[in-house]
């Protein structure tokens, strides 16, 4: 071994610069640590490996989230975002999310400037191919070049590049991404230090020509207008937007596939893992579903000054023939030309019920997974591991308690707690609204009121961002109670407008407040039929408020059902926590609670296959034992 | 699991004993002891482990019955909490009516096991203890209620997994489109509705069978009724053969109703007499007799309509034809000693009746094979129950009650996540005798019914 470049300790070291290692890197510096980048290519940081776009369902409450405890994400769609819209506005206000597409090239050139200009930040390329280990800590790493860097804490953000191996038709070679070398040498030492070591597939789609592809009877789709942005801290969306556009496969693009299947790795045999579900190769919805006529395929452009495309939709690994037939015999893709084509990917990641709630691992102290290596899909969940583990690692360095998120106080916590108790089950973990219980708890647009002070507490966020936060909260208040204090009596013309909205007159005074709580009345609404003058605050709050008082009596419902397990999730296990001296635990479950070393009752109580039974003696053990 | 609610439940064995005990225990026991307990002492003032003397009130302060009352308060309590025991008239009608008005004040029904289980919890049994009563709250878990669901009889287990799958398969129609809303998904709430309105009647089918099994245990509630001075007493104490009710010649004399158990043909019979049902009453008493009268006509299986069959019916009988229109009724047309009035025959002449005399005992036989009829009318064979736990039928109507909110939901435009939260609540209730309904399963029916992905 030989001594690199640095001779002093780090405190954290990343190793990985995606979505999970950039959050990772610029929290713990904002905390104040001395933190390291590794990365196997400078020039891909902040790499989209797939499609070109940020947020979703799920995952714009994510980004929301990662925004409210300072994270980058959102800051960095808002600024390179090409298209912006809001889905699911008329599905309730829990599940409204954001989505925008990404200029691919402007959003890495965003994150590398990024992570250039942190202070206490030191970036290196190199690959690393191992973990220094002492007495069950982690001290450093060791590179391919044989250099060894010594840090007090490590977090592993290595995505699909461990043992990566990619499959087009026949063909299969080692790579991290079409492009990048796979890094090989962690898995193997990995699995030596008692790490669950599993296989993962997922892929992606060939990217097309612009150029080449016939727009003229395309639907096109465009941006909202105005572009509403991710970031709490971003005032408007000024740049102009791209439009994507829709077209569908038809009989003669499944009759080519299902010809060519025996071609295809999947239904070859050569890939033996199964494909995530929710993203399944164009291949596997043809065979699943024979009678769908058609699929859609949505054409979004990778960037401003790029001419690539991606087909959204046509993920597949059939050999490059068929892809080419195929693609071509798609309406407006007749004379598309292949840039680059589609593929899948397998890769190595380690079993995440071995990590505790903070990310960090059970075997090695000081060392944190985060992203694909948990068996995670999606660059916002990625993201939101990077966060938690950076946020976690600096507080484990202080000897402070860690940041554990709970189920009903953000999607973090949802997508953390699912993956430590459950694991991930043959297929990677994608956040979806219907895994929170407490989903009208869990907005969008409250992330930062739900968050901020949590992230402003461990340093995480910055003084004027939980400033602004706090300020908003003070105007949703006094709005509020404004709205409950003002009332409108019962007049011919209150009740003429009432009418015109469609909804019952009023005989008696009401308050604006009971008014606005009514489907048909928006804020807008009730101020008119106050007839007063009043300045009107900015649409966050508007849009608070609205939420607020409509559907106060559902919220109230779920904040009850959390108060009722308050004290499940508030008693917390020992981590040293003998289960084996726990009365009356069957063998089976004392095996799955050493094993998942649930922090809390309530994360005990949902491992799988644990007895409410078992929950009941743990709970009693653990009176019995803080009485002593 | 430790919830941190306030419980109650009827402590003492079912069936009438001399004295019944209703117990709560929580934070809210004495809450409850304020709002169902009237005494010469406030509550705050009582001491903890003594008795005192006074009325168990409903919500309107109107008298259920004399008795006891003690708080004992945590942790020195059976379960460790504060601990409320409300003793007495140990007549089930009495018991229901007082654990009803405790419901109202804030505690909820105690599941099977849930003291024992909270005196566990808080430490108050020995350890040495702790793996019987880990068996006893075992037969709760998921686990052991999926065990046992699958031991169950087919018909049982078959009807429940339709339940349960019809359930998931409207959370997933919900969800589908929320989670995946941009996809080439589309669903119509029609279908969203039909399937719930489906789910509704599979509970209403279990939930009856409950109904039905709940006679044959704790006996079929037969309630006599009719204008004043009919004869409904006489009617009573003939079919019971003793002088149980007080029968004079003046209208009214039966201010309380009369409970009484015995036998129709081997079938298990409470019998309830009533205050006469009559219009215009001043006397306080009397009305509140006639409240209670209102209430056994909701609770009877089988009402009775007791008339004068000597004379034409007049407007009281009308009134009382009126107000048994929604039960299933037998007519007793009574007093046929002194003669048969065929203008009372020809206005009931749609309805099952008996000729009968109370005084001179003719006619009684046939008047209970019709009593009894009224219930095997309606084609029930004994191996056609289903529900036979109470915690199971509780669990049933609550799944029902979120369901009809679902349905009020989708009439009213609410958007999907917010009628989610009622499809989960019932979710939820089936769970509990199903075993878990995780959110995998929901994403599971997802994925295996729609195409989607990009």
């Amino acid at each position: 071994m030989m001594n690199g470049p640095f001779s002093k300790c780090f405190d954290v070291i990343v190793v990985g610069a995606g979505h999970a290692g950039i959050e990772a890197a610029l929290v713990a510096v904002r905390m104040g640590a001395d933190t390291l980048m590794l990365t196997l290519n400078l020039d891909h940081i902040g790499q989209m490996s797939c499609n070109p776009a940020i947020g979703g369902i799920g995952k714009g409450h994510l980004v929301k989230e990662i925004d409210a405890l300072g994270g980058e994400m959102g800051r960095a769609i808002d600024a390179t975002g090409i298209q912006f819209r809001q889905l699911n506005t008329k599905k309730g206000p829990a599940v409204r999310a954001s989505r925008a597409q990404a200029d691919k090239a402007l959003y890495r050139h965003y994150m590398k400037q990024r992570l250039e200009s942190a202070t206490g930040l030191t970036i290196y390329q190199a690959s690393v191919e191992g973990l220094l280990i002492e007495s069950g800590h982690v001290v450093g790493v060791e590179t391919q070049m044989g250099e060894t860097i010594r840090g007090r804490s490590v977090i592993l953000t290595t995505g699909t590049f461990l043992n990566g191996l990619i499959h087009v038709g026949e063909k299969n070679m080692s790579a991290g991404r079409a492009g990048d070398f796979a890094a090989t040498g962690i898995s193997e030492q990995l699995a030596t230090l008692g790490f669950h070591v599993g296989r993962l597939k997922t892929g992606t789609c060939p990217r097309l020509d612009g150029r080449s592809i016939d727009y003229t009877n395309l639907e096109e789709q465009p941006g909202d207008d105005p572009p509403i942005p991710f970031s709490f801290s971003t005032p408007s969306i000024t740049q102009t937007q791209i439009p994507c556009h829709i077209t569908y496969t038809n009989h003669r693009t499944h009759e080519i596939i299902t010809a060519a299947l025996h071609r295809s790795p999947l239904y070859g045999g050569r890939i033996q893992g199964r494909g995530p579900r929710y993203c399944p190769s164009i291949e596997d919805k043809v065979v699943r579903f024979a009678e769908k006529d058609r699929h859609q395929i949505f054409l979004e452009p990778e960037g401003r000054d790029t001419v690539e495309v991606y087909p959204n939709g046509l993920s597949t690994s059939l050999p490059l023939d068929v892809q080419i037939d195929m693609v071509q015999s798609i309406p407006g893709l007749e004379q598309a030309v292949i840039m680059r084509p589609g593929y899948a990917i397998e890769y190595d990641y380690a079993d995440p019920t071995q990590l505790f709630p903070s990310l960090e691992t059970k075997l090695i102290g000081g060392l944190f997974h985060a992203g694909q290596i948990n068996g995670t899909t999606g660059y916002e969940e990625a993201a939101a591991q990077g966060l938690m583990a950076g946020i976690n690692a600096v507080l484990r360095l202080r000897q402070l308690e860690p940041l554990i998120l709970q189920r009903d106080q953000a999607y973090i916590g949802v997508l953390i707690d699912d993956l430590v108790t459950k694991g991930v089950g043959g297929e990677p973990y994608r956040m979806f609204t219907s895994r929170a219980e407490y989903r009208l708890l869990l907005r969008e647009d409250n992330a930062d009121l739900r968050l901020a002070e949590l992230g402003h507490r461990v340093g995480a966020v910055a003084p004027a961002g939980f400033a602004r936060t706090r300020a908003k909260g003070e105007t949703v208040e006094l709005e509020k109670d404004w709205l409950e204090r003002t009332s409108v009596a019962p007049t011919a013309a209150v009740n003429d407008r009432l009418r015109a909205h469609e909804t019952a007159e009023i005989v008696n005074p009401a308050t604006l407040a009971q008014l606005l709580r009514r489907p048909e009345l928006t804020y807008d609404d009730v101020i008119k039929l106050s007839g007063g003058e009043r300045a009107r605050p900015s649409q966050d709050i508007v849009a608070q408020v609205e939420v607020d008082l409509k559907y106060a009596g559902y919220v109230k419902r779920q904040q009850d059902a959390v108060e009722r397990l308050k004290n499940l999730e508030g008693t917390l296990i020992p981590e040293t926590l003998d289960y084996a001296q726990v009365i009356g635990l069957s063998r089976e479950c004392s095996e799955k609670l050493t094993r998942i070393r649930p922090r809390s009752l309530g994360q005990a109580a949902r491992v799988p296959g644990l007895t409410p039974a078992a929950v009941s003696l743990l709970s009693i053990h653990l009176k019995r034992h803080a009485v002593r | 699991m430790y919830e941190s609610d306030t419980i109650a439940a009827i402590a003492t064995p079912a069936g009438s004993g001399g004295v019944g005990i209703v117990r709560v225990s929580g934070a809210a026991a004495s809450d409850v002891a304020t709002a169902v307990f009237r005494g010469a002492k406030t509550t705050a003032t009582w001491h903890s482990h003594q008795l005192y003397a006074g009325h168990l009130v409903d919500t309107h302060a109107a008298r259920l019955d004399a008795g006891l009352a003690v708080l004992m308060r945590g942790p020195n309590s059976y379960t460790g909490e504060d601990v409320l025991e409300l003793h007495c008239h140990g007549s089930p009608l009495v018991l229901r009516a007082v654990l009803a008005v405790v419901l109202q004040a804030g505690a909820r029904a105690a599941r099977p096991g849930e003291f024992t289980k909270r005196a566990f919890l808080n430490g108050r049994i020995d350890l040495a203890q702790a793996e019987a009563v880990a068996d006893l709250i075992g037969a709760r878990s998921p686990a052991a209620a999926a065990a046992a669901l699958t031991q169950l009889d087919g018909k049982l287990s078959t009807t429940l997994n339709e339940l349960r799958s019809g359930i998931i398969a409207s959370k997933a129609l919900l969800e589908v489109q929320i989670d995946f809303s941009d996809e080439d998904v589309h669903i119509d709430p029609r279908q969203i509705a039909e399937q719930v309105a489906q789910s509704c009647q599979r509970l209403d089918g279990l939930i009856v069978t409950y109904e039905r099994g709940r006679v044959l245990r704790e006996g079929l509630r037969v309630a006599l009724i009719g204008k004043p001075n009919v004869g409904k007493s006489s009617l009573m104490n003939a079919l019971l053969g003793v002088d149980r009710a007080i029968v004079t010649a003046v209208a009214g004399t039966t201010r309380d109703t009369i409970e009484e158990s015995l036998a129709f043909d081997g079938i298990p019979i409470v019998l309830i007499d009533t205050a006469g049902l009559r219009r215009d009453s001043n006397d306080t008493i009397e009305q509140i007799g006639m409240r209670r009268t209102q209430a056994a006509l909701a609770q009877a299986d089988v009402v009775v309509v007791v008339l004068d069959g000597s004379q034409s019916l007049d407007a009281a009988d009308q009134a009382v034809l009126t107000a048994t229109l929604d039960s299933r009724r037998v007519v007793a047309l009574n007093k046929t000693d002194l003669g048969v009035c065929a203008d009372a025959t020809t206005q009931i002449v749609d309805l099952p009746s008996v000729a009968i005399s109370a005084t001179r005992g003719t006619g009684l036989d046939q008047l209970r094979r019709a009593v009894v009829a009224q219930v095997r009318a309606d084609d029930r064979s004994a191996d056609d129950l289903l529900i036979t736990n109470a915690r199971h039928a509780a669990a049933l109507v609550a799944a029902r009650r979120s369901l009809d909110l679902v349905l009020q939901s989708l009439r009213d435009g609410q958007p999907p996540d917010v009628v989610a939260v009622d499809v989960q609540d019932a979710i939820d209730h089936v769970g509990e005798i199903t075993g878990l309904v995780s959110n995998e399963e929901v994403l599971d029916h997802i994925f295996s019914q729609f195409c989607i992905g990009k």
